[in-house]
């Protein structure tokens, strides 16, 4: 009883309409173009260097010999795994009754669908020939007989990528539909004072009755889309598992030591949610604070999203010390070498950055003062999303850098253009997580309705 | 085994409004009580519509158990059996190659594209399943009462009744009753 | 709050699938004592993962601070009663030590430069030592952790729920790396060439796996015989949720290790899957996934399966076998006995172990009330209802 009073907002229902769709209605605020234009210029950077790759070629970028895979696997993986946070919110969190997920799902389902697609910019563009990228799936086709690799994880990742955004997709958009009816519905009482205002109402009305797909909140459509709820989440938990496991395949099918490694699929994923719940946690914050969301973004919430961040940063600083234990035990010579090359090597900086970040960091949660206190969620937030980036370099850079093979051994020195990237990608991302929150509800207005309603009756 | 009849009533349960009576409230546990008297009055042709889903509500008004999931299970494993041929055709007689010393036929890592195809499929096709079964995509259609999104629950009847006994019905929630017009 | 009387009938019953284990380990020990030994460290292991596993329930149920199982959590707490057993299964392994673990022969490791070099970590008594540490810290953790539940009885709200919080989550921390650790030693340290990541969350799954199960049989057959009268068949369907969970994450985990090492195929991991496929253990292994996955995957999809405890109690039986299985298939494949794995001894053993756990873990639940009456969420948890 305690934690449902916390959580309910008890405000009337068409009051909650107008506090969420309000940022939606009002021409943005300063901050808000502030943000957007600082994003979009890194955006633009993004689309340059893109292109100038297009004609230069890979070389422009650091990766050589030894190490294929650079920074655009890195940034690949980190985004995949920003990405988990939102279907563990939308999905895991509600079929495990976690009514706190109702007021954030939204957005971190949106967060998801962004950061897969920024995720997917990476590997399309390291084929080498992104023209040709459709090549990745199995059509019949006239180039002979010339088909994909079923037995190769790059493919499951082709399978499993997709799959994810369109679930992803499709699982957003049918959440929205009730609340696009509620958009649809309210500007009937909208008047435009000019004639293009008119016209722009007119286009808005329109583009509304599409995509709401004709809902009128019928009890005998709500029946069928509960039970389709139900079933996406029970089917987008294991798919959200999948993907990072298939991720994770990438490095864990090979023979490098350091990569293979059979613990690889929990362990990526504990990561992968713990930097989404991190992703979630700034953006949230940030959110509540430009919208003044307080009413629905509660204290109570960033204080959960604080305590998923120290479970699943345990479990990946579990996962670490049964690699090392391992690798202690197994008296395999390559094994050992590329654990002490990290703690020791010529890349130790980013191993123990790593470590300070993922191993320590979080343990700051364990205290109601600090996970309540929202400066210090806000740092802790970053600096475990900048741990998690840098674990992916450990993982990537120092396993490949010095191998099997001494006299092919090199180091990797990332080029302007990497960092271009680097920062570019979160141009991308950002730009479209503002474009959202000025155009769909950052908040699911009929779920959290429904709680409401919920408490309501539960009182009679 | 259930009936052609009841398939087709469970599948297409969403009526249009066309005429009868309707039956606004401003409280979701009104319009839980009343849909429970309207069954039990044994009125065919009702329908509630509510800014949100309440719990509770589909047992009170009788409906049966959905389909959707029915849909899913079918199209998911069906798309995975066709995958799996699929796969079967390319890797063992269309292109039979060794990579990295795996047999043409190799189960293990044929698990996951599996996996992936079959939450693919049923997780587009269960939508898709809400669109046709909830009868929604009709984008001209309009709702019954203007606030039923925001914060208005109405109540529908269908059958022919005046409105002494939709109030009889009805009483004694309070409720502002009009016809459908 | 009435207590749980065990029902004479029952407590027979126990006692005689006792016997049966005991009767199945002495006649094993007569004819074939180099299959007995590792039968005998099969069942305590099993015995080890189930009595963990109530712990392992109850405090990750007051940490996430769930309310429908508190009127289960006493039960849960319960299993570690039998911890004591496994103790003297322990010991009696350490008497077995050189009929089990290759390492503990200085022949062997004179003629090996590998185990040589691991001789710093797998030598008799640094083992001994090891195990010792693990089974006190589970055994006076364990007990800590119940002894401060059951002060709720009396304190109620005073004792701080925080308390019982913090201990919860010192008590899955400290299980988390010794179960890791003495999965390691006893287990993997079987065959001592051989090293994989997963392992320790593969013993993991398996501990979640029947430990559900046996948590599912217990519940059924205590309401069976007027017990637990505030489960509900609500109570039982969560309960079997969780076995679904861990049921697929149980493929999860396994399909990863198993796949992963099957792909790269590196001669120092490989040959444990090879020696699990060939021959008769081919067959054994097939049996394995269809019977631990595929069948209670399928059952357990239903919704009505899950609120039946007639037909979940079978499920139970079924996964609980498999995960017995599960641990003869750990520890069997590495010793080259001859013949399919699962013979009369095991089936004795199984019986055996269902004994002594039934019987432990009933008598320590009769001594206390049935559900933590001072729990400030009972009321909740009394009248749970599945929101969808």
């Amino acid at each position: 009883m305690v934690q449902e009073n916390a959580l309910r907002i008890g405000k009337p229902f068409a009051q909650i309409d107008g506090d969420i769709l309000r940022p939606l209605e009002s021409f943005p605020t300063k901050t808000w173009w502030i943000a957007f234009l600082i994003s979009a210029s890194a955006l633009a950077v993004f689309v340059g260097v893109l292109i100038y790759s297009f004609f230069k070629g890979l070389g422009i970028f650091g990766i050589n010999n030894p190490v294929g895979w650079g920074f655009y696997i890195i940034n690949f993986v980190f985004w995949v795994g920003i990405g988990h946070a939102g279907t563990l919110i939308s999905a895991i969190l509600y079929l495990f009754r976690q009514k706190w997920r109702t007021s954030i799902n939204r957005a971190s389902e949106a967060m998801t669908i962004f950061a897969v697609m920024t995720a997917a910019v990476f590997p399309l563009i390291h084929v080498g020939r992104p023209w040709f990228v459709y090549w990745i799936f199995p059509y019949p086709n006239e180039r002979g007989p010339v088909w994909v690799n079923f037995r190769s994880p790059l493919l499951w990742d082709v399978f499993a990528i997709s799959t994810y955004f369109i679930i992803s997709l499709v699982f957003w958009y049918m959440g929205l539909v009730p609340d696009f009816a509620t958009m649809r519905d309210r500007l009937d009482g909208f008047q435009a004072k000019t004639k293009i205002g008119q016209i722009l109402l007119d286009i808005r009305r329109f583009v509304l009755r599409v995509i709401s797909l004709g809902w009128v909140g019928s009890a005998k459509t709500w029946h069928h889309y509960e039970k389709m709820a139900l079933i996406l989440s029970a089917l987008a938990t294991p798919l959200v598992l999948s993907v990072h496991t298939i991720v994770s395949f990438d490095f864990a099918t090979s023979l490098i030591p350091g990569w293979h490694a059979t613990i690889f699929p929990p362990y990526f994923v504990a990561g992968a949610i713990y930097s989404g719940f991190a992703m979630v946690l700034t953006l949230m914050i940030i959110m509540r604070q430009a919208f003044k969301m307080e009413a629905y973004i509660t204290i109570k919430h960033l204080e959960n999203m604080g305590l998923v961040i120290l479970v699943t940063g345990m479990m990946v600083s579990f996962a670490y010390t049964m690699e090392f234990i391992m690798a202690a035990y197994s008296g395999s010579h390559n094994e050992q070498y590329v654990f002490l090359n990290r703690l020791k090597g010529p890349y130790a900086w980013a191993f123990w950055i790593m470590f300070f970040c993922n191993v320590i960091s979080p343990h700051f949660m364990w205290f109601k003062k600090l996970r309540t206190n929202i400066k210090v969620l806000f740092v802790i937030s970053i600096v475990v999303n900048v741990g998690m980036w840098f674990e992916r370099f450990v993982i990537v850079v120092t396993s490949l850098h010095r191998d099997y093979l001494p006299s092919s051994w090199d180091m990797y020195i990332p080029t302007i253009y990497d960092y271009a990237m680097l920062i570019g990608s979160f141009g991308l991302f950002f730009t479209m997580f503002l474009l959202f929150v000025r155009a769909f509800p950052s908040i699911a207005i009929a779920e959290v309705k429904a709680d409401e309603a919920g408490y309501e009756m539960a009182k009679h | 085994m259930v009936s052609f009849k009841e398939v087709k009533e469970g599948l297409f349960s969403y009526e249009e409004p066309d005429k009868g009576w309707v039956a606004i409230f401003t409280k979701p546990q009104e319009l839980l009580k009343a849909a429970e008297k309207v069954r039990d009055a044994g009125i065919k042709r009702f329908d509630c519509f509510t800014p949100m889903p309440i719990h509770g509500l589909d047992k009170a008004m009788g409906l049966k158990r959905s389909w959707v999931p029915f849909v899913t299970l079918v199209t998911g494993l069906g798309m995975a059996l066709l995958e799996f041929l699929y796969i079967l055709y390319i890797d063992v007689i269309n292109w039979p190659i060794v990579y990295g010393g795996k047999p043409h036929f190799s189960f293990p890592a044929y698990i996951p594209i599996l996996f992936e195809v079959t939450v693919f499929m049923g997780g587009v096709c269960t939508a898709a399943a809400v669109i046709v079964l909830g009868r929604l995509g009709k984008i001209n259609r309009k709702p019954i009462h203007p606030r039923v999104t925001s914060d208005t629950f109405a109540l529908w009847i269908g059958d022919e009744l005046s409105r002494q006994e939709v109030e009889k019905i009805l009483s004694p929630i309070s409720c502002e009753i009009k016809p459908l017009e | 709050m009435e207590r749980f009387q065990i029902p004479a009938q029952v407590e027979k019953v126990l006692y005689g699938l006792i016997g049966v284990g005991l009767l199945s380990l002495l006649l094993g020990f007569i004819f074939d004592p180099h299959r007995s030994w590792a039968a005998l460290l099969v069942f305590t292991i099993f015995l080890l993962l189930l009595s963990l596993s109530g712990g392992f329930f109850a405090a990750v149920q007051l940490v996430s601070g769930a309310k429908w199982s508190v009127v289960i959590r006493r039960l849960s707490e319960a299993t570690l009663a039998a911890l004591p057993v496994v103790g003297l299964g322990l010991l009696a392994i350490f008497f077995g030590i050189h009929h089990l673990y290759e390492w503990s022969h200085a022949d062997t490791v004179a003629r090996d430069p590998l185990l040589q070099y691991k001789a710093g970590y797998l030598n008799v008594p640094f083992f001994i030592v090891r195990v010792i540490i693990y089974f006190l810290l589970w055994f006076f953790l364990g007990n800590y952790l119940r002894h401060l539940s059951l002060q709720q009885d009396t304190k109620g709200q005073d004792l701080p729920r925080s308390k019982l919080i913090a201990t919860s989550a010192v008590y899955l921390i400290v299980f988390a790396y010794t179960l890791a650790l003495a999965s390691l030693d006893l287990i993997m340290s079987l065959e001592p060439h051989w090293f994989t990541t997963m392992f320790p969350v593969y013993v993991f799954s398996g501990l979640a796996y029947s430990g559900t199960s046996a948590m599912i049989i217990l519940i059924i057959t205590i309401q069976k015989y007027g017990g637990l009268k505030d489960v509900t068949e609500e109570h039982l369907h969560d309960m079997g949720k969780w076995l679904f969970v861990f049921t697929t994450f149980w493929a999860y985990i396994a399909f990863s290790q198993h796949m992963l090492i099957w792909y790269a195929n590196l001669p120092e991991e490989t040959y444990y899957l090879e020696q699990r496929l060939k021959g008769v253990w081919g067959y054994f292994t097939a049996f394995f996934w269809i019977f631990h996955f595929v069948v209670p995957f399928a059952i357990l999809l239903q919704r009505d399966v899950k609120r039946n405890p007639r037909s979940l109690i079978k499920v139970a039986w079924l996964t609980l076998f498999m995960g017995f299985a599960d641990v003869v298939w750990m520890v069997y494949g590495g010793l080259s006995l001859p013949g399919f794995p699962l013979g009369i001894l095991e089936l004795g053993v199984f019986a055996g172990t269902v004994g002594v756990f039934g019987l432990m873990v009933l008598k320590s639940f009769a001594k206390y009330p049935q559900v933590p009456i001072g729990d400030p969420y009972l009321e909740e948890s009394r009248h749970f209802h599945q929101p969808i």
